[in-house]
């Protein structure tokens, strides 16, 4: 019988997107009524507004509002539960979750980084378009 | 002779073998004799530096910092010695650095791995909790670069900890604190907001609902639950967050535990949380102090990639929540206009 791993980082990390989801699920987060400051202050948004909107209304699977409220924190929210099922799997079948080499993560960090961008312009468009 | 720094990569001229002093970036270099005889015999560790001391020279095992880190065990193994030199090649001789010019080149060596210590938190069963936890604040508060340039990357889990008790003690602090002041000061400003009127630029109660919702004992007790939580969420996505930016940098050669390390050691300054007033602002200019250096020494990267990578998200968090102060101050300039 093979030994459990210990917990490493990609656990951890497995465990905070689980998290996020049962708060998304069940914590009245919008409730608390937060609020972007320099949505507030200017009428612009910040890259990242609307990313608790999003995690909140994909937990109830309403696809369409979160992708309207920020297509990043759709996405997001999407990526970090799919790893949370995926690592809760390979915890299940004593299997390594799989660390990708050093250049895929520079690719991923420069995609995560244009993706960011392309969000902010995007939630941009939208706020200039909105009467 | 011309000597290149390990670090920088600026070139320097001197006139001896030995350490040396990088006038550039002022970090130590070691220059090997290439006519020396043979391989020095390992040397004992020396007495631990005096408080104050200067770093510790590459040319003998560093004297850690005072209090840093246990002794080493008896059956930890001697820093390497550098092997004999192969023909035609100097002693410690690195292929891969190149760039040596002039009659005599000398080369930098790296430190060797084994002048790694453990920070006095992974030793905290012997030392007990509070004096571990406090010896090692004192170093990284302190002394952060020298502390990150000798700690051991590979124990992250300790600075997790350490990083997460720091937060959540200082989490409950500021809750405390927040839940004796803000009940006066919500009704205060809810007051004042009765006083002006609703619609374009007026102020919506549900905001102000929401604050004394916040104030409430199960709101209290509910944030005091979740703040270690909350502190592990924090650091780890500070920690991803910084490392993303480094592995953009090409600045993370030694992996997300260094990341890890360097951020939950430094995020232990956030135990500043505990003073009132003034005690977040000291403490997160304390950290970032701290973690520029501390991502600078243990990825090897230096401090100007460190400094982007941490600087960066603190720029967009300033961009963001600089807003919040204006709007604060604008709301209140209204409230007087209002009153007058």
């Amino acid at each position: 019988m093979a030994e459990r791993r210990p917990v490493g980082h990609l656990e951890v990390f497995a465990l905070l997107g689980a998290a996020s989801f049962l708060l998304a699920r069940f914590f009245p987060l919008l409730a608390l009524h937060l609020r972007c400051p320099l949505l507030a202050l200017t009428g612009w948004p910040c890259p990242t507004c609307g990313m608790t909107r999003a995690f909140v209304r994909l937990a109830h699977g309403r696809l369409q509002g979160a992708v309207a409220a920020s297509p990043l924190g759709a996405f997001l929210a999407a990526a970090a539960w799919a790893f949370a099922l995926a690592a809760l799997v390979a915890w299940a079948a004593r299997r390594p979750l799989p660390s990708p080499p050093p250049p895929a993560q520079r690719a991923l960090a420069a995609a995560l980084v244009g993706l960011a961008a392309v969000n902010w312009t995007w939630l941009c468009l939208a706020r200039w378009r909105s009467p | 002779m011309l000597a290149r720094c390990a670090r920088c990569q600026n070139t320097f001229t001197t006139e001896r073998f030995g350490v040396q002093t990088c006038p550039h970036c002022g970090s130590e270099v070691l220059l090997s004799d290439p006519n020396a005889p043979a391989a020095p015999p390992p040397t004992p560790p020396p007495a631990p530096a005096a408080p104050g001391a200067s770093s510790p020279s590459w040319g003998t095992p560093p004297a850690p910092p005072p209090g840093f880190g246990a002794e080493p065990a008896p059956t930890t193994a001697p820093p390497p010695t550098p092997s004999p030199a192969p023909p035609g090649r100097h002693a410690g001789a690195q292929p891969s650095e190149g760039g040596w010019s002039g009659a005599h080149q000398a080369t930098v060596a790296p430190p060797p791995a084994g002048w790694e210590r453990s920070a006095p938190f992974v030793d905290r069963r012997r030392l007990g909790f509070l004096s571990a936890y406090v010896q090692t604040w004192k170093l990284v508060a302190f002394d952060p670069a020298q502390f990150f340039r000798f700690v051991r990357v590979n124990e992250s889990r300790s600075a997790v900890l350490f990083g997460v008790v720091a937060l959540t003690v200082g989490n409950w602090f500021q809750t405390l604190y927040g839940y004796l002041v803000s009940s006066a000061a919500v009704g205060l400003f809810d007051e004042m907001l009765k006083k002006i009127p609703q619609g374009r630029g007026g102020v919506d109660h549900a905001l102000v609902s929401a604050l004394v919702s916040r104030t409430t004992f199960a709101g209290v007790l509910v944030q005091v639950l979740m703040a270690p939580l909350a502190a592990l969420f924090v650091l780890y996505l500070t920690a991803g967050v910084m490392h993303l930016l480094l592995l953009l940098f090409r600045a993370a050669p030694r992996g997300f535990d260094a990341t890890l390390t360097a951020v939950g050691y430094a995020f232990g300054l956030f135990v500043l949380q505990a003073v009132p007033v003034c005690g977040y602002p000291v403490a997160a200019i304390w950290f970032l102090a701290a973690v520029i250096l501390g991502l600078g020494e243990a990825q090897r990267c230096g401090p100007g990639k460190a400094a982007a990578a941490a600087l960066l998200p603190l720029g967009f968090v300033c961009f963001c929540c600089g807003g919040a102060v204006a709007t604060m101050l604008a709301g209140l300039g209204t409230i007087s206009s209002q009153g007058e």
